[in-house]
Protein backbone atom coordinates (compact mmCIF):
# COMPACT_ATOMS: atom_id res chain seq x y z
CA UNK A 1 0.00 0.00 0.00
CA UNK A 2 0.99 3.56 -1.02
CA UNK A 3 1.60 5.23 2.54
CA UNK A 4 2.04 8.60 0.86
CA UNK A 5 -1.12 8.52 -1.11
CA UNK A 6 -2.98 7.15 2.26
CA UNK A 7 -2.06 9.53 4.46
CA UNK A 8 -2.75 12.27 1.42
CA UNK A 9 -6.24 11.21 1.25
CA UNK A 10 -6.34 11.16 5.54
CA UNK A 11 -5.35 14.79 4.84
CA UNK A 12 -8.29 15.43 2.27
CA UNK A 13 -10.67 13.75 4.40
CA UNK A 14 -9.34 16.13 7.98
CA UNK A 15 -9.68 19.15 5.76
CA UNK A 16 -13.14 18.59 3.93
CA UNK A 17 -14.55 16.99 7.70
CA UNK A 18 -13.40 19.91 9.52
CA UNK A 19 -15.85 21.73 7.34
CA UNK A 20 -18.59 18.94 8.49
CA UNK A 21 -17.72 19.68 11.72
CA UNK A 22 -18.05 23.34 11.27
CA UNK A 23 -21.77 22.81 9.81
CA UNK A 24 -22.36 20.26 12.15
CA UNK A 25 -21.61 22.61 15.18
CA UNK A 26 -23.83 24.92 13.78
CA UNK A 27 -26.30 22.25 13.92
CA UNK A 28 -25.95 21.19 17.56
CA UNK A 29 -25.80 24.74 18.95
CA UNK A 30 -29.32 25.42 17.76
CA UNK A 31 -30.42 22.03 18.48
CA UNK A 32 -28.76 22.24 21.92
CA UNK A 33 -30.40 25.74 22.88
CA UNK A 34 -33.78 24.99 20.90
CA UNK A 35 -34.35 21.46 20.53
CA UNK A 36 -34.66 22.17 16.88
CA UNK A 37 -33.37 19.99 14.00
CA UNK A 38 -32.15 23.07 11.67
CA UNK A 39 -32.57 21.84 8.11
CA UNK A 40 -32.10 25.35 6.64
CA UNK A 41 -28.76 25.37 8.05
CA UNK A 42 -27.09 24.73 4.74
CA UNK A 43 -29.38 27.55 2.95
CA UNK A 44 -28.32 30.02 5.52
CA UNK A 45 -24.72 29.17 5.22
CA UNK A 46 -25.31 29.37 1.25
CA UNK A 47 -26.43 32.74 1.57
CA UNK A 48 -24.16 33.80 3.56
CA UNK A 49 -21.37 32.51 1.21
CA UNK A 50 -22.72 34.27 -1.64
CA UNK A 51 -22.86 37.60 0.38
CA UNK A 52 -19.25 36.45 0.81
CA UNK A 53 -19.11 36.30 -2.94
CA UNK A 54 -20.39 39.78 -3.67
CA UNK A 55 -18.07 41.46 -0.86
CA UNK A 56 -15.60 39.98 -2.64
CA UNK A 57 -16.41 40.70 -5.76
CA UNK A 58 -16.72 44.21 -4.99
CA UNK A 59 -12.87 44.14 -4.25
CA UNK A 60 -12.56 43.86 -0.57
CA UNK A 61 -9.99 41.48 0.39
CA UNK A 62 -11.18 37.98 1.13
CA UNK A 63 -10.36 38.18 4.88
CA UNK A 64 -12.59 41.07 5.30
CA UNK A 65 -15.16 39.97 3.22
CA UNK A 66 -15.74 36.86 5.56
CA UNK A 67 -15.59 38.31 8.52
CA UNK A 68 -18.29 40.96 7.41
CA UNK A 69 -20.47 38.02 6.14
CA UNK A 70 -20.28 36.34 8.92
CA UNK A 71 -21.01 39.53 11.41
CA UNK A 72 -23.78 39.69 8.76
CA UNK A 73 -24.74 35.92 8.97
CA UNK A 74 -25.21 36.63 13.18
CA UNK A 75 -27.76 39.68 12.49
CA UNK A 76 -29.94 37.21 9.67
CA UNK A 77 -29.63 34.36 11.96
CA UNK A 78 -30.97 36.30 14.86
CA UNK A 79 -33.48 37.74 12.72
CA UNK A 80 -34.67 34.40 11.50
CA UNK A 81 -35.19 32.89 14.87
CA UNK A 82 -37.16 36.25 15.73
CA UNK A 83 -39.26 36.26 12.45
CA UNK A 84 -39.74 32.82 11.27
CA UNK A 85 -39.37 30.46 14.37
CA UNK A 86 -40.23 32.38 17.17
CA UNK A 87 -43.87 32.45 15.92
CA UNK A 88 -44.21 28.89 16.40
CA UNK A 89 -42.47 28.38 19.88
CA UNK A 90 -45.98 26.53 21.16
CA UNK A 91 -46.26 24.30 18.27
CA UNK A 92 -45.00 20.69 18.10
CA UNK A 93 -41.74 19.93 16.78
CA UNK A 94 -43.33 18.75 13.62
CA UNK A 95 -44.11 21.91 12.92
CA UNK A 96 -40.90 23.98 13.59
CA UNK A 97 -39.52 20.91 11.03
CA UNK A 98 -41.56 21.59 8.21
CA UNK A 99 -40.71 25.16 9.01
CA UNK A 100 -37.25 24.47 8.57
CA UNK A 101 -38.03 22.99 5.43
CA UNK A 102 -39.84 25.65 4.06
CA UNK A 103 -37.10 27.69 5.03
CA UNK A 104 -34.72 26.19 3.14
CA UNK A 105 -36.07 26.24 0.41
CA UNK A 106 -37.43 29.83 0.58
CA UNK A 107 -33.53 30.62 1.55
CA UNK A 108 -32.35 28.64 -1.66
CA UNK A 109 -34.74 30.66 -4.06
CA UNK A 110 -33.53 33.75 -2.31
CA UNK A 111 -30.42 33.27 -3.31
CA UNK A 112 -31.10 32.24 -6.84
CA UNK A 113 -33.17 35.60 -7.22
CA UNK A 114 -31.17 37.95 -5.39
CA UNK A 115 -27.31 36.93 -7.04
CA UNK A 116 -28.60 34.37 -9.94
CA UNK A 117 -27.98 31.31 -11.10
CA UNK A 118 -24.70 31.49 -12.85
CA UNK A 119 -21.65 29.67 -10.81
CA UNK A 120 -19.55 32.29 -8.98
CA UNK A 121 -15.80 31.70 -8.55
CA UNK A 122 -14.92 32.33 -4.44
CA UNK A 123 -11.57 32.90 -3.61
CA UNK A 124 -9.81 31.19 -1.11
CA UNK A 125 -8.77 32.97 2.13
CA UNK A 126 -5.53 31.37 2.53
CA UNK A 127 -2.15 31.16 0.67
CA UNK A 128 -1.99 28.16 -2.17
CA UNK A 129 1.35 27.27 -1.00
CA UNK A 130 1.92 23.76 -0.58
CA UNK A 131 4.54 22.07 1.75
CA UNK A 132 6.39 18.86 1.12
CA UNK A 133 6.97 16.91 4.39
CA UNK A 134 8.90 13.94 3.84
CA UNK A 135 7.73 13.14 0.10
CA UNK A 136 3.62 14.29 1.51
CA UNK A 137 2.47 17.51 0.06
CA UNK A 138 0.34 19.31 3.03
CA UNK A 139 -1.26 22.09 1.76
CA UNK A 140 -1.84 25.32 3.23
CA UNK A 141 -5.72 25.16 2.87
CA UNK A 142 -5.72 22.37 4.51
CA UNK A 143 -4.22 23.56 7.30
CA UNK A 144 -6.06 26.73 7.79
CA UNK A 145 -9.23 24.96 7.75
CA UNK A 146 -8.32 22.78 10.50
CA UNK A 147 -7.26 25.71 12.23
CA UNK A 148 -10.14 27.83 11.64
CA UNK A 149 -12.01 24.48 13.00
CA UNK A 150 -9.94 24.64 16.08
CA UNK A 151 -10.57 28.68 17.05
CA UNK A 152 -14.07 27.63 16.70
CA UNK A 153 -13.86 25.03 19.10
CA UNK A 154 -11.78 27.55 21.56
CA UNK A 155 -14.29 30.04 21.12
CA UNK A 156 -17.25 28.14 21.68
CA UNK A 157 -15.73 26.62 24.70
CA UNK A 158 -14.64 30.06 26.20
CA UNK A 159 -18.35 31.43 25.40
CA UNK A 160 -19.95 28.49 27.22
CA UNK A 161 -17.95 27.48 29.72
CA UNK A 162 -16.55 31.31 30.68
CA UNK A 163 -19.12 33.84 30.17
CA UNK A 164 -22.33 35.30 31.78
CA UNK A 165 -23.80 34.72 28.59
CA UNK A 166 -23.14 31.28 27.94
CA UNK A 167 -24.35 29.89 31.17
CA UNK A 168 -27.45 32.08 30.27
CA UNK A 169 -27.32 30.38 27.02
CA UNK A 170 -27.31 26.63 28.86
CA UNK A 171 -29.79 27.01 31.21
CA UNK A 172 -32.17 28.05 28.63
CA UNK A 173 -31.47 24.73 26.95
CA UNK A 174 -31.86 22.91 29.81
CA UNK A 175 -34.96 24.34 31.28
CA UNK A 176 -36.39 27.55 29.49
CA UNK A 177 -39.08 27.99 31.63
CA UNK A 178 -36.97 28.03 34.87
CA UNK A 179 -34.70 30.51 32.94
CA UNK A 180 -37.31 33.22 32.38
CA UNK A 181 -38.19 33.51 35.84
CA UNK A 182 -34.64 33.72 37.38
CA UNK A 183 -34.96 36.66 34.82
CA UNK A 184 -32.68 35.28 31.71
CA UNK A 185 -34.57 36.73 28.56
CA UNK A 186 -35.31 33.42 26.94
CA UNK A 187 -36.04 34.89 23.57
CA UNK A 188 -33.14 36.88 23.52
CA UNK A 189 -30.64 34.05 24.31
CA UNK A 190 -32.27 31.98 21.54
CA UNK A 191 -31.78 34.80 18.32
CA UNK A 192 -28.18 34.73 20.21
CA UNK A 193 -27.89 31.20 19.51
CA UNK A 194 -29.29 30.78 15.86
CA UNK A 195 -27.09 34.13 15.13
CA UNK A 196 -24.18 31.91 16.39
CA UNK A 197 -25.18 29.27 14.40
CA UNK A 198 -25.93 31.24 11.16
CA UNK A 199 -21.81 32.82 11.66
CA UNK A 200 -20.85 29.78 12.27
CA UNK A 201 -22.18 28.21 8.37
CA UNK A 202 -20.93 31.56 7.52
CA UNK A 203 -17.62 30.17 7.91
CA UNK A 204 -17.76 26.70 6.90
CA UNK A 205 -19.54 28.17 3.70
CA UNK A 206 -16.51 30.42 3.34
CA UNK A 207 -14.10 27.19 3.77
CA UNK A 208 -16.16 24.71 1.53
CA UNK A 209 -16.51 26.72 -1.97
CA UNK A 210 -12.85 27.40 -2.36
CA UNK A 211 -12.21 23.24 -2.44
CA UNK A 212 -15.22 22.98 -5.40
CA UNK A 213 -15.18 23.92 -8.83
CA UNK A 214 -17.69 26.72 -8.29
CA UNK A 215 -20.09 28.59 -6.02
CA UNK A 216 -23.82 27.79 -7.12
CA UNK A 217 -27.27 27.26 -5.28
CA UNK A 218 -26.29 23.82 -4.89
CA UNK A 219 -23.16 23.90 -3.17
CA UNK A 220 -23.92 23.28 0.25
CA UNK A 221 -26.36 20.56 0.20
CA UNK A 222 -23.80 17.91 0.42
CA UNK A 223 -22.15 19.69 2.76
CA UNK A 224 -25.44 19.60 5.29
CA UNK A 225 -25.86 16.17 4.47
CA UNK A 226 -22.53 15.07 5.72
CA UNK A 227 -22.84 17.41 8.52
CA UNK A 228 -26.34 16.26 9.80
CA UNK A 229 -24.71 13.03 9.57
CA UNK A 230 -21.72 14.17 12.05
CA UNK A 231 -24.06 15.66 14.34
CA UNK A 232 -25.89 12.18 14.38
CA UNK A 233 -22.65 10.69 14.88
CA UNK A 234 -21.99 12.52 17.27
CA UNK A 235 -24.79 13.58 19.28
CA UNK A 236 -27.31 15.85 18.39
CA UNK A 237 -26.00 17.36 21.78
CA UNK A 238 -22.60 17.25 21.81
CA UNK A 239 -20.65 19.74 20.16
CA UNK A 240 -17.33 17.53 20.73
CA UNK A 241 -18.97 15.20 18.99
CA UNK A 242 -19.96 16.90 16.22
CA UNK A 243 -15.91 17.81 15.71
CA UNK A 244 -15.24 14.50 16.10
CA UNK A 245 -17.46 12.66 13.99
CA UNK A 246 -17.11 15.35 11.30
CA UNK A 247 -13.48 14.34 11.10
CA UNK A 248 -14.44 10.45 11.16
CA UNK A 249 -17.19 11.26 8.43
CA UNK A 250 -14.62 13.42 6.23
CA UNK A 251 -11.94 10.47 6.67
CA UNK A 252 -14.32 7.58 5.96
CA UNK A 253 -15.32 9.37 2.53
CA UNK A 254 -11.71 10.05 1.46
CA UNK A 255 -10.71 6.91 2.12
CA UNK A 256 -13.65 5.29 0.38
CA UNK A 257 -13.47 7.26 -2.74
CA UNK A 258 -9.73 5.94 -2.87
CA UNK A 259 -10.31 2.88 -2.35
CA UNK A 260 -13.35 1.10 -2.50
CA UNK A 261 -13.74 1.41 -6.35
CA UNK A 262 -17.08 -0.02 -7.15
CA UNK A 263 -18.37 2.75 -4.67
CA UNK A 264 -16.99 5.66 -6.12
CA UNK A 265 -19.99 8.49 -6.99
CA UNK A 266 -21.86 6.66 -4.09
CA UNK A 267 -19.39 7.10 -1.97
CA UNK A 268 -21.90 8.52 0.33
CA UNK A 269 -22.87 5.16 1.06
CA UNK A 270 -19.67 4.67 3.50
CA UNK A 271 -20.25 7.38 6.21
CA UNK A 272 -23.82 6.28 6.27
CA UNK A 273 -22.93 2.90 7.20
CA UNK A 274 -20.96 4.00 9.80
CA UNK A 275 -23.48 5.85 11.07
CA UNK A 276 -25.71 3.28 10.86
CA UNK A 277 -23.35 0.56 12.66
CA UNK A 278 -22.99 3.62 15.41
CA UNK A 279 -26.53 4.46 15.97
CA UNK A 280 -27.94 0.46 16.28
CA UNK A 281 -24.81 0.15 19.09
CA UNK A 282 -25.68 4.07 20.69
CA UNK A 283 -28.47 5.53 19.67
CA UNK A 284 -27.68 9.16 21.33
CA UNK A 285 -24.17 9.04 19.37
CA UNK A 286 -21.20 8.62 20.30
CA UNK A 287 -21.00 11.42 22.89
CA UNK A 288 -24.79 12.25 23.05
CA UNK A 289 -26.25 12.17 26.33
CA UNK A 290 -28.58 9.33 27.27
CA UNK A 291 -32.55 10.96 27.80
CA UNK A 292 -33.53 8.97 31.08
CA UNK A 293 -37.13 9.46 31.80
CA UNK A 294 -38.69 8.44 35.20
CA UNK A 295 -41.85 6.46 34.26
CA UNK B 1 -46.99 49.85 53.53
CA UNK B 2 -47.60 45.77 52.61
CA UNK B 3 -44.58 44.75 50.84
CA UNK B 4 -47.00 42.79 48.50
CA UNK B 5 -50.29 43.14 47.80
CA UNK B 6 -52.72 40.98 46.10
CA UNK B 7 -56.17 42.80 45.28
CA UNK B 8 -58.77 41.19 43.67
CA UNK B 9 -57.27 38.80 42.04
CA UNK B 10 -59.75 36.47 39.66
CA UNK B 11 -58.45 34.07 36.95
CA UNK B 12 -60.19 30.95 35.17
CA UNK B 13 -58.60 28.35 32.84
CA UNK B 14 -61.61 27.53 30.97
CA UNK B 15 -64.66 27.30 33.55
CA UNK B 16 -62.90 26.37 36.43
CA UNK B 17 -62.06 29.28 38.47
CA UNK B 18 -58.55 29.17 39.85
CA UNK B 19 -58.69 31.94 41.83
CA UNK B 20 -61.55 33.94 42.92
CA UNK B 21 -61.20 37.56 43.99
CA UNK B 22 -58.31 36.56 46.13
CA UNK B 23 -57.32 39.51 48.48
CA UNK B 24 -54.22 39.66 51.35
CA UNK B 25 -50.79 41.15 51.94
CA UNK B 26 -47.30 39.96 53.20
CA UNK B 27 -45.82 42.44 55.40
CA UNK B 28 -42.29 43.31 54.96
CA UNK B 29 -39.93 40.77 56.94
CA UNK B 30 -42.69 38.60 57.99
CA UNK B 31 -42.97 34.16 57.36
CA UNK B 32 -45.98 34.00 55.22
CA UNK B 33 -47.55 30.70 54.92
CA UNK B 34 -50.30 29.99 52.54
CA UNK B 35 -52.07 26.65 52.96
CA UNK B 36 -55.44 25.20 52.04
CA UNK B 37 -56.45 21.85 50.73
CA UNK B 38 -55.43 20.64 46.93
CA UNK B 39 -56.07 22.75 44.25
CA UNK B 40 -57.25 25.74 46.60
CA UNK B 41 -55.14 27.81 44.18
CA UNK B 42 -51.78 28.65 46.24
CA UNK B 43 -49.39 27.40 43.44
CA UNK B 44 -51.55 29.28 40.81
CA UNK B 45 -51.30 32.15 42.95
CA UNK B 46 -46.95 31.63 42.85
CA UNK B 47 -47.64 31.71 39.13
CA UNK B 48 -49.16 34.63 39.03
CA UNK B 49 -46.86 36.77 41.59
CA UNK B 50 -43.81 35.44 38.97
CA UNK B 51 -45.83 36.41 35.58
CA UNK B 52 -46.44 32.05 34.62
CA UNK B 53 -50.13 32.83 34.53
CA UNK B 54 -52.24 36.30 33.98
CA UNK B 55 -55.11 36.82 36.27
CA UNK B 56 -58.01 38.40 34.28
CA UNK B 57 -59.20 40.34 37.07
CA UNK B 58 -57.15 42.19 39.61
CA UNK B 59 -53.84 43.62 40.93
CA UNK B 60 -50.78 42.46 42.46
CA UNK B 61 -48.27 45.09 43.43
CA UNK B 62 -44.98 44.71 45.02
CA UNK B 63 -43.64 47.52 46.94
CA UNK B 64 -46.15 49.41 45.34
CA UNK B 65 -45.49 48.55 42.28
CA UNK B 66 -47.81 46.45 39.42
CA UNK B 67 -46.59 43.62 38.99
CA UNK B 68 -49.00 42.35 36.07
CA UNK B 69 -47.29 44.29 33.84
CA UNK B 70 -44.10 43.27 34.38
CA UNK B 71 -42.40 41.00 31.56
CA UNK B 72 -41.93 37.35 33.51
CA UNK B 73 -37.89 37.80 32.92
CA UNK B 74 -38.49 40.95 34.72
CA UNK B 75 -39.98 39.37 37.91
CA UNK B 76 -36.70 38.16 39.07
CA UNK B 77 -35.09 42.24 38.74
CA UNK B 78 -38.03 43.52 40.25
CA UNK B 79 -36.85 41.81 43.60
CA UNK B 80 -38.97 38.10 43.54
CA UNK B 81 -36.93 34.82 43.74
CA UNK B 82 -38.80 31.62 43.87
CA UNK B 83 -38.30 28.05 43.85
CA UNK B 84 -40.18 25.44 42.51
CA UNK B 85 -42.55 22.48 44.04
CA UNK B 86 -41.07 20.34 41.32
CA UNK B 87 -37.54 20.76 41.65
CA UNK B 88 -36.53 23.39 38.30
CA UNK B 89 -33.18 22.88 38.41
CA UNK B 90 -30.89 22.74 35.22
CA UNK B 91 -29.46 19.13 35.33
CA UNK B 92 -26.53 19.43 33.05
CA UNK B 93 -24.75 22.74 35.13
CA UNK B 94 -22.96 22.11 37.84
CA UNK B 95 -24.48 23.35 41.65
CA UNK B 96 -22.04 26.48 41.33
CA UNK B 97 -23.40 27.19 38.01
CA UNK B 98 -27.16 26.81 38.86
CA UNK B 99 -26.77 29.66 41.66
CA UNK B 100 -24.59 31.59 39.17
CA UNK B 101 -27.60 31.28 36.55
CA UNK B 102 -29.86 32.78 39.72
CA UNK B 103 -27.92 35.55 40.01
CA UNK B 104 -28.08 36.55 36.23
CA UNK B 105 -31.52 39.12 36.44
CA UNK B 106 -28.92 41.01 38.60
CA UNK B 107 -26.86 41.74 35.90
CA UNK B 108 -27.16 45.53 34.66
CA UNK B 109 -27.88 46.17 30.52
CA UNK B 110 -29.19 43.92 28.44
CA UNK B 111 -27.68 40.62 27.12
CA UNK B 112 -26.67 41.96 23.78
CA UNK B 113 -24.38 44.61 25.30
CA UNK B 114 -23.14 42.20 27.84
CA UNK B 115 -22.43 39.89 24.64
CA UNK B 116 -20.32 42.92 23.24
CA UNK B 117 -18.32 44.20 26.61
CA UNK B 118 -16.20 41.54 26.35
CA UNK B 119 -12.85 42.93 28.55
CA UNK B 120 -14.83 42.98 31.68
CA UNK B 121 -16.36 39.26 31.23
CA UNK B 122 -13.84 37.66 33.18
CA UNK B 123 -13.79 39.91 35.90
CA UNK B 124 -17.85 39.67 36.53
CA UNK B 125 -17.59 36.24 35.62
CA UNK B 126 -15.40 35.65 38.78
CA UNK B 127 -17.25 38.20 41.57
CA UNK B 128 -20.09 35.70 40.20
CA UNK B 129 -18.54 32.65 41.41
CA UNK B 130 -17.41 34.23 44.35
CA UNK B 131 -20.82 35.51 45.10
CA UNK B 132 -21.99 32.09 44.60
CA UNK B 133 -20.05 30.25 46.65
CA UNK B 134 -20.58 32.66 49.53
CA UNK B 135 -24.26 31.55 49.25
CA UNK B 136 -23.54 27.95 49.10
CA UNK B 137 -21.44 28.35 52.22
CA UNK B 138 -24.46 29.78 54.28
CA UNK B 139 -26.38 26.79 53.19
CA UNK B 140 -23.64 23.96 53.64
CA UNK B 141 -23.61 23.35 50.11
CA UNK B 142 -20.16 24.53 49.31
CA UNK B 143 -18.72 21.15 49.12
CA UNK B 144 -20.89 20.38 46.22
CA UNK B 145 -20.31 23.62 43.92
CA UNK B 146 -18.15 21.45 41.14
CA UNK B 147 -20.97 18.61 41.26
CA UNK B 148 -23.62 18.49 38.12
CA UNK B 149 -26.60 19.53 39.72
CA UNK B 150 -28.33 15.79 38.69
CA UNK B 151 -28.43 12.82 41.18
CA UNK B 152 -27.64 14.74 44.49
CA UNK B 153 -30.14 13.91 46.88
CA UNK B 154 -33.69 15.29 47.29
CA UNK B 155 -33.22 17.13 50.44
CA UNK B 156 -29.66 18.79 48.81
CA UNK B 157 -31.07 19.81 45.68
CA UNK B 158 -34.00 21.70 47.03
CA UNK B 159 -31.35 23.86 49.05
CA UNK B 160 -29.63 24.57 45.96
CA UNK B 161 -32.76 25.71 44.30
CA UNK B 162 -33.08 28.24 47.51
CA UNK B 163 -29.63 29.17 47.26
CA UNK B 164 -30.14 30.23 43.31
CA UNK B 165 -33.05 31.97 44.24
CA UNK B 166 -31.21 33.74 46.99
CA UNK B 167 -28.54 34.71 44.41
CA UNK B 168 -31.08 36.89 43.03
CA UNK B 169 -31.12 38.86 45.89
CA UNK B 170 -34.93 39.47 46.24
CA UNK B 171 -36.59 41.06 48.95
CA UNK B 172 -39.62 38.52 48.84
CA UNK B 173 -38.72 34.58 48.30
CA UNK B 174 -41.57 32.80 47.25
CA UNK B 175 -41.25 29.05 48.30
CA UNK B 176 -42.94 26.20 46.96
CA UNK B 177 -43.56 23.18 49.03
CA UNK B 178 -40.31 23.38 50.28
CA UNK B 179 -40.71 20.70 52.49
CA UNK B 180 -42.38 18.39 50.25
CA UNK B 181 -40.16 14.80 49.92
CA UNK B 182 -37.87 15.98 52.74
CA UNK B 183 -37.04 13.35 55.97
CA UNK B 184 -38.09 14.23 59.30
CA UNK B 185 -34.82 15.68 60.51
CA UNK B 186 -34.47 17.31 56.96
CA UNK B 187 -37.84 19.48 57.24
CA UNK B 188 -36.32 20.57 61.03
CA UNK B 189 -33.28 21.86 59.05
CA UNK B 190 -35.37 23.76 57.19
CA UNK B 191 -37.29 25.27 59.01
CA UNK B 192 -33.94 26.68 60.85
CA UNK B 193 -33.21 27.72 57.67
CA UNK B 194 -35.75 29.64 56.34
CA UNK B 195 -36.06 31.80 59.50
CA UNK B 196 -31.97 31.81 59.00
CA UNK B 197 -32.14 33.37 55.77
CA UNK B 198 -35.28 35.51 56.52
CA UNK B 199 -32.89 37.34 58.80
CA UNK B 200 -29.57 37.45 57.33
CA UNK B 201 -30.88 38.58 53.86
CA UNK B 202 -33.30 40.65 55.23
CA UNK B 203 -35.69 39.10 53.25
CA UNK B 204 -39.77 38.42 53.31
CA UNK B 205 -40.82 35.51 52.71
CA UNK B 206 -44.11 33.60 50.94
CA UNK B 207 -44.14 29.72 51.03
CA UNK B 208 -46.76 27.08 50.16
CA UNK B 209 -46.65 24.37 52.24
CA UNK B 210 -48.72 21.45 53.22
CA UNK B 211 -46.20 20.17 56.32
CA UNK B 212 -48.24 21.52 59.09
CA UNK B 213 -45.90 21.10 61.61
CA UNK B 214 -43.55 23.46 59.97
CA UNK B 215 -46.25 26.22 58.80
CA UNK B 216 -46.89 26.12 62.58
CA UNK B 217 -43.28 26.79 63.96
CA UNK B 218 -42.26 29.22 61.43
CA UNK B 219 -45.05 31.10 60.07
CA UNK B 220 -45.90 34.68 61.40
CA UNK B 221 -48.91 34.23 59.84
CA UNK B 222 -50.72 31.99 57.80
CA UNK B 223 -53.71 32.60 54.89
CA UNK B 224 -55.90 29.92 54.34
CA UNK B 225 -57.12 29.36 50.94
CA UNK B 226 -59.74 27.04 49.43
CA UNK B 227 -61.38 27.11 46.07
CA UNK B 228 -59.43 30.37 45.29
CA UNK B 229 -60.60 32.38 47.97
CA UNK B 230 -59.55 33.92 51.08
CA UNK B 231 -60.99 31.55 53.78
CA UNK B 232 -59.61 32.47 57.01
CA UNK B 233 -56.13 34.50 57.98
CA UNK B 234 -54.31 35.02 61.20
CA UNK B 235 -51.49 33.20 63.71
CA UNK B 236 -51.17 29.95 62.83
CA UNK B 237 -53.01 29.07 66.30
CA UNK B 238 -56.14 31.11 65.47
CA UNK B 239 -55.86 29.80 62.22
CA UNK B 240 -55.99 26.36 63.20
CA UNK B 241 -59.10 26.59 65.87
CA UNK B 242 -60.72 27.87 62.57
CA UNK B 243 -64.03 25.49 62.67
CA UNK B 244 -64.09 26.57 58.93
CA UNK B 245 -60.45 25.51 57.96
CA UNK B 246 -60.99 22.44 59.69
CA UNK B 247 -64.42 21.67 57.34
CA UNK B 248 -62.66 22.69 54.72
CA UNK B 249 -59.54 20.38 55.30
CA UNK B 250 -61.15 17.51 56.47
CA UNK B 251 -64.74 17.98 54.26
CA UNK B 252 -67.11 18.03 57.70
CA UNK B 253 -70.54 19.61 57.58
CA UNK B 254 -70.89 22.87 59.72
Amino acid sequence: MDLNLFFSQLLNGLSSGAIYASLALAIVLIFRTTGILNFAQGEMALFSTYVTWWLADQGLSIGLAIAISVAVSFVGGAVIERVVIRPFEKASPLVIVIATLGLFLALNSLTQVVFGTDAKQLGSAFPDTVWDVWGLRIEAQTIGILVVLGLECVALWVLFQRTRIGLALRAVADNPEASRLLGVRVGTMLMFGWGLSAALGSLAGAMVVPTTQALTASSLQSVLVFAFAAAALGGFDSPLGAVVAGLIVGIARALTIQYIEPLNNIELVVPFAIILVVLLVKPAGLFGSTQVERV
Amino acid sequence: MALLEVDGVGLEFGGIRALDDLEFTVEAGEICALIGPNGAGKTTLFNCVSRVYTPQRGSIRFDGRELLTLPPHRVARAGVGRTFQNLALFPALTVLQNVMVGAYSRGRGGAWSDALRLPGVARRERRLAREGSELLERLSLDHLGDQPASDLPYGTLKRIEIARALASQPRLLLLDEPAAGLTHSEVEELGGTIRQIRDDFELTVLLVEHHMPLVMSISDRVVVLDLGRKLAEGTADAVSQDPQVIAAYLGAEL
